[in-house]
């Protein structure tokens, strides 16, 4: 993955440190304490690879980057792992930041990115607390997993430690909604997040009960979730739904969207995503991936739908020359740049500057081509 | 107390169901299956009648673009996270040990702990870090204030009971290496 946007994890040479994580502080200035021990960035030394780390003097911990200052900036967070890597969990200079709190998940959506995991991993809730604390940052942050709601009380506990620090962070929260069914978590939650814009992006892959039951691998999950959503919103949260377009569920999008309108008014926004090729996607990738042109048809019309009903939609992850022209202004530049890449066909594309790229995990095999897009009929006509 | 609200959940049940097209087929045929219960909408909290139509329903608001973030570095391969093991040795001097064994503790290590507890701004720093962390383990259900209270030493004693460490009155070095808290 070297050709990134931005990369994110660096090894380390030189002094070992004590794995954990740590703020990053410019040595030339005076820094408040936070939460967090501080390792110094040291911009003297140029060098191309790893990164070197030194020792100064009162026995903080100094880091070289390469390239310095391209990667990293004080006050971002790191953690030093135990395998002579370094990691950056938040950083300043992201296009996005996103904290990963548990491996483990009561869905199994055939779709998976990030498939579960049993593993006792309650530790990523701790870390993400104080990184969050220490970083401070008015920015949104997303929480992800696994199921970050599988937390229950814990996770109610987790936001009022955020709050009592006086970390204000607004969060986006990837859930699968079903925790929310329970009418006394979300009201905790709300208790809990009284000062703090908190959205909830949930999964909604049909309108129909047994499919999205089956796409998700759960008996049950849509009612769950539907009951989630419902008790989120009147509890005064914001709300995201998410759609991807599957061999499955590509036909009804016209009906789905018809079904969001009716039923869930209240939500902030529709995100409609292109499949990422990574996980339970790549192994169930023929059964389940459907091109964007293949959909096209069916995707507009559910646009319109939401459109007249006034929904707000997005189009996530599709690179622009996968879309009819008429849509593209619903696509966002929404890879994360750590994973974000482009192809050889982009360098000439016209529509790169606005365009979101693919997925690091692109191969050929799996998902539609890029086509540079560089002479006017094209730009009009698909 | 859960909230209940019949009429309101019944008509949104009805409205549900109406919509919730069968999948298998492609005419508007209305399954059974697909029909939400009402039962379950009872639990749901609804209450738009009684009172004037809250801000958050009347319309939309203006979002922020953000990423899709669905998915990101998993613990392995790239990762970010290993269990809180023992941790390596004293990292100015031996790499960790290839066994994984917990390392000995050395005289200089509990001094240099004992003097950070002496200090009041590094002792709430520490104590708060520990909270934050048997908070989201489940040991520690109170306010994180950086103060060693009754509440705190327990649930420090359970988490050391669970993990097979001795009990102390104070922070050890054992501990805080088992929780991954560097402290000095």
């Amino acid at each position: 993955m070297n050709n990134v946007i931005r990369k994110d994890i660096f090894n380390v040479a030189g002094e070992d440190i004590f794995p954990g994580l740590y703020r990053v502080v410019d040595g030339n200035l005076q820094t408040p304490p936070s939460l967090l021990p501080d390792v110094i960035k040291d911009s003297q030394y140029l060098i191309t690879t790893n990164c070197i780390a030194r020792r100064s003097e009162n026995g903080t911990p100094e880091l070289s980057f390469p390239r310095s200052g391209s990667y990293i900036q004080s006050g971002d967070i790191i953690q030093v792992q135990e395998n002579n890597k370094i990691r950056v969990l938040l950083s300043q200079l992201a296009n996005s930041n996103t904290l990963l709190v548990t491996e483990r998940c009561d869905n199994k959506c055939v779709f998976c990115s990030q498939p579960p995991k049993n593993v006792e991993d309650d530790i990523l809730l701790a870390n993400a607390a104080m990184a969050l604390i220490a970083f401070n940052s008015p920015c949104q942050i997303g929480i992800s997993g696994g199921e970050p709601l599988q937390y229950g009380d814990r996770f109610v506990r987790f936001l009022e430690s955020l709050s009592s620090q006086q970390c204000q962070t607004p969060l986006h929260i990837l859930t699968n909604g079903r925790a929310l069914a329970d009418l006394n978590l979300v009201t905790a939650l709300k208790k809990a997040s009284k000062t703090r814009l908190v959205t909830f992006g949930i999964p909604l892959y049909s309108h129909s009960a047994a499919v999205h039951d089956y796409l998700v691998g759960a008996k049950g999950a849509f009612q769950d979730t539907v009951a989630g959503i419902i008790n989120a919103a009147f509890a005064g949260f914001s709300i995201e739904l998410r759609f991807i377009p599957t061999k499955e569920n590509y036909m009804e999008i016209p009906e789905y969207t018809h079904f969001v309108v009716k039923a869930f008014p209240f939500i902030d926004q529709l995100s409609i995503m292109n499949m990422e090729p990574k996980g339970w996607a790549r192994n169930n990738w023929k059964d389940i991936y459907v091109s964007p042109f293949e959909y096209a048809v069916s995707l507009k019309k559910g646009i319109r739908n939401l459109k007249i009903g006034g929904i707000n939609m997005k189009l996530f992850n599709f690179p622009l020359c996968h879309l009819e022209s008429a849509i593209r202004s619903y696509a966002e530049k929404s890879i994360s740049d750590w994973k974000n890449i482009y192809l050889d066909e982009c360098l000439s594309c016209k529509l790169k500057p606005e365009c979101c790229g693919f997925f690091s995990s692109k191969t050929e095999k799996f998902g539609d081509q890029p086509r540079g897009i560089n002479d006017e009929e094209k730009i009009c006509n698909y | 107390m859960k909230k209940k609200s019949a009429t309101i959940s019944s008509l949104i049940a009805g409205s549900i169901s109406s919509l919730a097209f069968g999948a298998t087929n492609k005419l508007f045929v209305h399954e059974k299956e697909n029909v939400l219960p009402e039962t379950d909408l009872n639990k749901v909290q609804v209450g738009i009648l009684n009172d004037s139509l809250p801000l958050y329903l009347a319309g939309h608001r203006s979002h922020s673009s953000h990423r899709s973030h669905s998915s990101h570095r998993s613990s392995n391969g790239g990762g970010g996270y290993t269990s809180p093991k023992p941790a390596p040795s004293d990292p100015l001097g031996k790499p960790p040990k290839p066994d994984g064994s917990q390392p000995q503790v050395t005289p200089g290590q509990r001094e240099r702990l004992k003097r950070a507890m002496e200090d009041a701004d590094k002792r709430r720093n520490i104590i708060m870090r520990v909270q934050l962390t048997l908070s989201s383990l489940g040991f520690y259900k109170d306010s994180i204030d950086g103060l060693m209270g009754p509440n705190t030493r327990a649930a420090i004693n359970a988490y050391r009971k669970q993990k097979g460490l001795k009990q102390h009155e104070k922070l050890d070095v054992e501990t805080l290496n088992s929780l991954g808290i560097r402290a000095f």
